[in-house]
């Protein structure tokens, strides 16, 4: 039956190869794992320190974001060790001490020519940070940052492209100009 | 049976078929047309805070008030100072870049002697002995760029330590002598080739109240204020003829159309001025000196020396300030041997080409400045100009290699301290703060470090008015020397400091 | 921005011709918030990108009473049927039905030009070479633009960086439309003359608005239809006359 059917089995053989290849393998290898270069635990700092995700990631007075924290704000507590863990003996001896910012992978990192207000999401729609950062607050441990190999910018699922952003402006009828994401 | 090539045809066309159903072509396509957003030659600008910082223009004599958007330290954009009593809320068109000059190429970094880099203790110590070589009759001057400065005391100073020192200044910086002009309240002026409307003064104050003053621009050529002009005289500004023709025709008699059409605006529209190097005793006759909408007297001037007056070729050592003058003008007046030249410039075009020695001074924006009161303002004024970005390592502002070859071991951050202080013991005046458009009487300010505080956050202090007589306006000196300022100072320094030149010139 | 906040904007401008004096510090106010890089030596009148453009026109007398006026011409913003977006293969202009500003996405621009033909008022400009600054000048550039790469057409787009950091602003004090004076692009905050006034036309106390409908304002090449939202105001008729019917003299041509 093999020898009947050789050519069509082949062909779909292909098609199968090529949809897992597509499917599976392709996302895995077309993305970079960039890991975090601090070990740096959410959860302890929402659970022994209290913190909340706007005391480090907060809108500053003209309405930008903060962003990922600068190392004074780090600096902050940990100008000399809080605890005994080698993670935080490595933060301080490698950027504390030297005074060097950390060099952050931003997971959601956008091109250039796209604008996001984080006032808007926030204050005017009162979102929540999960809404888009999903669990990234809640974590152990910081995942690699997934960078895509040929175009350089971010490969996490939720920030790829303007997919999700769309869905979530089309249900909530905000606004879906050109000009309302992009400089 | 072995694998053939048709085997291999059919497993890559069901491969390709299959393909189409999975994110691969979709997601290569997106990343090629986002590579090709990327060029690696097209710079992306740097993220960071956004912070707003104030200074004041040092680029001309307007000083006008600056506020600065920066992300970082590094400012992005300069905008105007809303209500700063100078300049209003604008900048002139160099004013918007001034942030850009550092990248400009041609930056005298380090200091030279006879074009070769040398360290600045060695032109010091030449210069020194340059200066106590000098004979009785051969002089040591200072070309100050902008008088009324702290830093230009500090040249008087050590030029009056000297038995032979001759302070000068170009006539553009303090225009009117100790007098300032009531624009506010003028009704006509009568211009002798000055750029009005094309770099006069600061162009938010002069813009701010064009709609109440007649213009008539007497030029030979066609100028921008000249097409813009009320009336435009043909005729070339420093005509003595037609300045007497508007003195007949001011007094009833005379024949000249032109100077009769002009006597009849400036009647018609009162209080008028006379400005210009071919104005003459005009404002004597126009009776504008010490009045409401003409000139008026400010404290605090000090004449320098007029370069005409000094004896040609008599300067045996020049200390030179940016690029304040023509060189013809200077060259005539070096002595014919040995005369020593010192640039005191951040360009390596200019003076610096004619010097023997170069040292490189900071630019605008990149070292604690001052600026002495703004051209044309009828009160006094004094700001800081706080430095916004590094200087590069090696300059020296000029008021320090002059206060070391006085051996005198202030530097001139401490002298500017000193003139703060001195503002503060006087108690006159008030303080316009550019952050909140305040102004507060120096007398309600507590300190001297509080004034120095508020003047580094970016204010302009404004002495009190000063009562007035009428008596007589100084006949400013014809302008000498070629080539005639044919823009406004700010360009003419422009050019004679770096290579720029002007766009062709429209015969419209 | 969203269909949940008040009325859309149609956001405009009132030159004041009679107080243009041509100084270009409109021109480089704008050059300098929106990135636009320094001419290159080949570049020309023609290929030079200067999104806010300054022309002089005469009144044609013989010296010495020609007198000459300054026009700023800028992308009007057409509101009907606005002849770049209409043209486009690529949907890359788009009006914006919350502000009225048509807006150009240089990344969707496959640089085509067919937009700068149809553009009555040449106001849109070609990236014919990649954009470069002298070196360490690109320090001073701002993040709140972004640039654009060779081979795409930009035009003016009202600085809506600006609107965009106006908007944020707004959103921290929980509001959603934005004071008079918050939003004002880089011309109108540049012009030493206060000859340009921004506001929202559709505010009938707004002062564009208040210009706008007296007698004095009029539109470059009314007769189009193209509904500019850039109002010039003269006293002078000969500007007047100009602006309907622009003479394809040299002297048009600023350069």
């Amino acid at each position: 039956m093999f020898r009947e059917h050789r050519g069509k089995i082949l062909f779909v053989a292909g098609m199968l190869a090529a949809l897992g290849v597509g499917w599976r393998g392709f996302p895995v290898a077309l993305d970079r794992r960039v890991p975090q270069p601090v070990d740096f635990s959410h959860k302890i700092h929402a659970d022994k320190a209290g913190a909340k995700c706007e005391d480090c990631h907060g809108l500053r007075d003209d309405g930008t974001f903060a962003g990922v924290p600068a190392l004074d704000k780090c600096t902050g507590c940990h100008a000399q060790a809080m605890g005994t863990s080698a993670q935080e003996k490595r933060f301080i001896d490698g950027y504390v001490t030297p005074n060097r910012e950390v060099a952050w992978q931003i997971y959601s990192r956008q091109p250039q020519n796209v604008y996001f207000s984080h006032a808007f999401h926030v204050k005017l729609a009162h979102l929540q940070c999960s809404a888009c950062h999903g669990a990234e607050g809640q974590g152990d441990t910081l995942p690699p940052a997934r960078v895509d190999r040929i175009s350089g910018y971010s490969g996490s699922p939720h920030f790829q492209n303007m997919d999700a952003c769309e869905d979530c402006h089309r249900q909530r009828g905000a606004a879906n100009s050109c000009l309302a994401c992009h400089k | 049976m072995g694998f053939t090539r048709r085997d291999l045809l059919k497993f890559t066309g069901g491969s390709a078929a299959g393909l189409a159903f999975t994110p691969v072509p979709w997601r290569l396509l997106r990343d090629s047309a986002l590579v090709s957003e990327n060029w690696p030659g097209v710079p992306q600008p740097a993220q960071g805070e956004i912070r707003t910082r104030y200074t004041t223009c040092t680029l001309c004599p307007a000083a006008c008030g600056v506020r600065a958007r920066c992300v970082g330290d590094q400012p992005v954009s300069l905008a105007g100072v809303p209500g700063h009593p100078a300049s209003h809320a604008a900048l002139c068109t160099v004013g918007l870049v001034g942030h850009h000059l550092p990248f400009c190429g041609g930056r005298a970094t380090r200091a030279l002697a006879n074009g070769r880099a040398v360290a600045i203790e060695q032109v010091l110590a030449r210069v020194s002995a340059a200066i106590a070589q000098c004979g009785p009759d051969e002089s040591v001057a200072i070309l100050d760029a902008r008088p009324g400065r702290a830093a230009s005391q500090v040249y008087r100073r050590f030029l009056a330590g000297l038995d032979n020192g001759i302070y000068c200044a170009p006539p553009e910086a303090q225009p009117y002598g100790p007098f300032g002009i009531d624009l506010e309240n003028t009704r006509a002026i009568l211009s002798f080739g000055v750029p009005v409307l094309d770099g006069w003064l600061s162009p938010g104050r002069v813009l701010a109240n064009r709609s109440h003053f007649q213009l008539i621009q007497v030029e030979a050529d066609y100028s921008r204020t000249a097409s813009l002009a009320d009336l435009w005289v043909p005729v070339a500004a420093g005509d003595a003829a037609f300045a007497a023709a508007v003195a007949h025709a001011l007094r009833g008699s005379g024949e000249d159309a032109h100077a009769a059409d002009v006597a009849r605006i400036l009647g018609a529209n009162q209080p008028a001025i006379a400005i210009g190097g071919g104005a003459g005793n005009l404002n004597a006759i126009l009776d504008s000196v010490g009045r409401p909408g003409g000139f008026l007297r400010r404290r605090d001037y000090a004449p320098a020396t007029d370069l005409a007056a000094v004896p040609d070729h008599s300067i045996q050592v020049l200390l030179a300030e940016e690029s304040a003058l023509p060189w013809s003008l200077l060259e005539r007046k070096l002595a014919t041997r040995n005369a020593v030249v010192v640039a005191l410039t951040p360009w390596l075009d200019g003076y610096a080409r004619h010097a023997d020695y170069v040292i490189p001074a900071p630019l605008y924006l990149e070292s604690l400045d001052e600026v002495a009161t703004p051209a044309g303002s009828t009160a006094a004024g004094f700001s800081l100009s706080p430095a916004l970005v590094a200087a590069p390592v090696g300059v020296m502002a000029p008021a320090d290699f002059i206060l070391r070859l006085a051996h005198d071991a202030t530097s001139y951050a401490d002298v500017l301290k000193q003139r703060v202080a001195a503002l503060k013991k006087d108690g006159r005046g008030t303080v316009f703060t550019y952050s909140d458009a305040k102004s507060t009487r120096v007398q309600d300010i507590a300190s001297t470090s509080d004034l120095w505080k508020t003047l580094l956050g970016g204010a302009a202090w404004v002495d009190d008015p000063v009562p007035q007589v009428s008596t007589g306006f100084p006949i400013p000196a014809a302008e000498t020397g070629d080539p005639p300022l044919h823009s406004s100072p700010l360009m003419s320094k422009l050019e004679r400091e770096s290579g720029l030149r002007p766009a062709r010139r429209y015969a419209i | 921005m969203s269909a949940t906040q008040t009325k859309p904007a149609r956001y405009g401008m009132a030159i004041d011709l009679d107080r243009c004096t041509g100084c270009g510090a409109c021109m480089i106010g704008c050059a300098v918030e929106n990135n636009v890089p320094p001419a290159r030596p080949e570049a020309t009148p023609r290929t030079g990108i200067t999104w806010m453009r300054v022309y002089q026109i005469s009144n044609g007398a013989p010296f010495p009473d020609r007198r000459a006026a300054f026009i700023p011409i800028l992308c009007q913003q057409c509101g009907n049927e606005t002849p770049c977006a209409a043209v486009c293969p690529q949907e890359a202009v788009e009006v914006d039905p919350a502000t009225g500003i048509v807006d150009q996405m240089p990344q969707r621009c496959l640089g085509c030009r067919y937009c700068m033909a149809a553009c009555p008022y040449h106001a849109r400009y070609f990236n014919w070479w990649d954009p470069q600054w002298p070196p360490g000048m690109e320090r001073t550039l701002n993040p709140d633009v972004a640039t654009r790469m060779r081979g795409v057409v930009e035009k003016c787009n009202f600085c809506h960086g600006r609107l965009h950091a106006a908007r944020t602003h707004a959103a921290t004090e929980g509001r959603r439309d934005l004071l008079p004076g918050e939003y004002v692009p880089a011309c109108a905050e540049a012009c030493p003359a206060e000859a340009i006034v921004f506001g929202d036309l559709n505010d009938a106390a707004s002062e564009v608005a208040k210009l706008a409908r007296d007698g004095h304002s009029f539109r470059i090449l009314e007769r189009l239809g193209t509904d500019s939202k850039i109002y010039y105001r003269t006293a002078r008729a000969w500007v007047r006359a100009a602006a309907e019917e622009p003479a394809a003299r040299k002297e048009n041509d600023r350069g």
